[in-house]
Formats: structure tokens, C-alpha cells, sequence
């Protein structure tokens, strides 16, 4: 993991930066899962097996200005990104793109599959603890939160883990997950398999990306899902 | 969400073919039923998904092998 300070070292006046993070999916845990399924449509079962064989480690980057993050990826024909599967690509959250009002704490989705609109996520309740551990010479805290999402077939609650280091005291995380006092360097989400860990970070890099607010229309989760679950009703019926 | 608008663009429009419409009906929609059952499988097995992971899954899989 390389930590890269441009300028300073004072982080009360970090301005801007850079977080490069991977994405990893645990390929075996998936597979023997679907290996003990009952699945019996041979289309599904081979559709399955191609999503989580497929499912290669996914860089993700996450921009900062003074006022809002973005989490993003390249998906471009040359990038390691587009080897990964369709799956892969939407849970990590390289189909879509972040956004952290940093002086709110807001998150938005910003998802293809509702083109217009920007998606607010409900915030997450951290549960902070004392554990510690190292993380590229910074003491990590560990916490702990419920995401709370909406399936197609009822809501489902999904831990998380959480390592952030209060030494950069910015309310930084990859993809969904913010609201910490400090950058998260690690995050876990056990029953969708996935971590997500920090490679790098750049604090005021002497040409910082900028990180500009779509211009669209705020819709709360709840519409959305509505408008989703109308959506799949209709191509499955 | 444009593979849903589509589908159904297509289903009233070959509505009033009603010889061509079964023929067409079974592929057309044999294809986007498997892509919202791999979607759904995939999105249960991950330990529960996202809806909107599940239809963004069904787009990518009725662009790849429907449209």
C-alpha cells in the first residue's frame, strides 16, 4: 500500500485527494454456495457460474474536493476493470458512480438503470468500537454498522465491518460507506462477499481531479425501489 | 430500464400480428425470463441485493443476449 502525503502533512488542511481502492470478491465462497443450491435451469446455474468465476479484484478510485467525493472506476476496453464480470462490476460499484456531499454527509447513487436522477441513500448508524489494528502505519478502529436494503424479495440486513483511522480525519469510504470520523482503509461486507480495501491515498496532489455535482433530479431509495420492483415485475411477468 | 420499455414497445406492437406474435412472443420473452431469473438468483445469492443491482443485472444480460 503506498500513502502519499503531495503536500503538508497537516491534514486539517487537506483540500483535496485520492483513494485508490480494491475491490475483492471471495470467488470459492460464492461457487460452493451455488454448488449447493437446488438451481435446476441449466441457463441460471451457467449464468451464475460465469458471474462469480468472472469476478476479478475491481480498482475503484475515490476523488475528493472540499465539498464532494466521488467513487468511480475506469471501464474503458484497456482497463483491468473490464475483465470483470457483469456481477463483479455492479456490486462493487463500478457500473455506477458515488457521490458524498461532504458538508451534509449525503450519499448519492448514481445508476445507469435509472438514467436522470440521483439515487439518497439512507445514512448508516456506525457502531464504533476500541479494536484496533495497523493498517499501512496507521491505528485502525473498527466499526460496525447494519446496511439496511431493499431486495426484489423483502429487506434484508447486511453487516459491516469497517476499519478507518481517525489519523485522517476525513469522512471518507468506498462506494456506500461513509459517515466515520476518519478515512476508511477497509471494509468488509461478509454475506455478499466483498472487501474493499485501500491501495493508496494522495492528499493535495499538485493537480487534483475535480469533482463536480451531477445536475439531476434527488429521488429518495424508497422511489426508487418502487420504480424498480414495477420494472422487474414487468419482465418477469 | 430501456430493455423493459422496449419489450413492451414490441409486445403491443407485434400485438396486432397475432399470426407472427407467438413465435416471436416465446423467443423474445423465453430470453428476458431467463435474464430476470439469473438476475434474481444472482441478486439472492449474494446474500440479498440491491433492486437495483437485480435490474441492472437483467439490462446487462437481456443488451447481452436478447436485444
Amino acid at each position: 500500500m503506498i500513502f502519499i502525503l503531495s503536500s503538508g502533512k497537516v491534514f486539517s488542511q487537506i483540500k483535496n485527494g485520492r483513494v485508490i481502492y480494491t475491490v475483492s470478491f471471495n470467488k470459492e465462497a460464492a461457487l460452493k454456495e451455488l454448488d449447493s443450491m437446488h438451481i435446476t435451469d441449466p441457463f441460471v446455474r451457467a449464468g451464475l457460474k460465469e458471474y462469480y468465476e468472472f469476478a476479478d479484484d475491481v480498482t475503484m478510485q475515490l476523488d475528493f474536493s472540499e465539498e464532494y467525493s466521488r467513487f468511480h472506476g475506469e471501464r474503458s476496453l484497456e482497463s483491468d476493470n473490464a475483465k470483470t464480470s457483469a456481477f463483479m462490476a455492479i456490486m462493487s460499484g463500478l457500473s455506477s458512480n458515488t457521490y458524498v456531499n461532504l458538508n451534509t454527509g449525503e450519499v448519492y447513487k448514481d445508476t445507469d438503470v435509472l438514467a436522470g436522477v440521483l439515487i439518497k441513500q439512507p445514512p448508516l448508524k456506525w457502531n464504533l468500537t476500541r479494536e484496533t489494528k495497523t493498517i499501512a502505519n496507521y491505528t485502525c478502529y473498527k466499526a460496525m454498522a447494519i446496511w439496511e436494503i431493499t431486495t426484489s424479495s423483502g429487506e434484508r440486513k447486511h453487516k459491516l465491518e469497517a476499519w478507518y483511522t481517525p489519523d485522517i480525519p476525513l469522512s471518507l469510504g468506498p462506494y456506500l460507506f461513509t459517515g466515520l470520523p476518519g478515512v476508511i482503509l477497509e471494509l468488509h461486507v461478509p454475506k455478499q462477499n466483498l472487501i474493499f480495501k485501500a491501495e493508496s491515498l494522495d492528499l493535495n496532489p499538485p493537480v487534483p481531479e475535480e469533482v463536480n455535482f451531477p445536475d439531476k433530479k434527488i429521488i429518495s431509495q424508497e422511489e426508487a425501489d418502487n420504480i424498480l420492483r414495477g420494472y422487474l415485475k414487468d419482465v418477469k411477468n | 430500464m430501456k430493455n423493459g420499455l422496449l419489450l413492451l414497445a414490441l409486445v403491443l406492437g407485434l400485438s396486432t400480428q397475432a399470426g407472427k406474435l407467438t413465435t416471436v412472443k416465446e423467443v423474445f420473452y423465453d430470453c428476458h425470463q431467463d435474464c430476470a431469473n439469473v438476475a434474481s438468483a444472482a441478486a439472492a445469492t449474494a446474500g440479498g441485493a440491491t433492486i437495483d443491482a437485480e435490474a441492472e443485472l437483467y439490462d446487462e444480460c437481456a443488451a447481452k443476449y436478447c436485444d
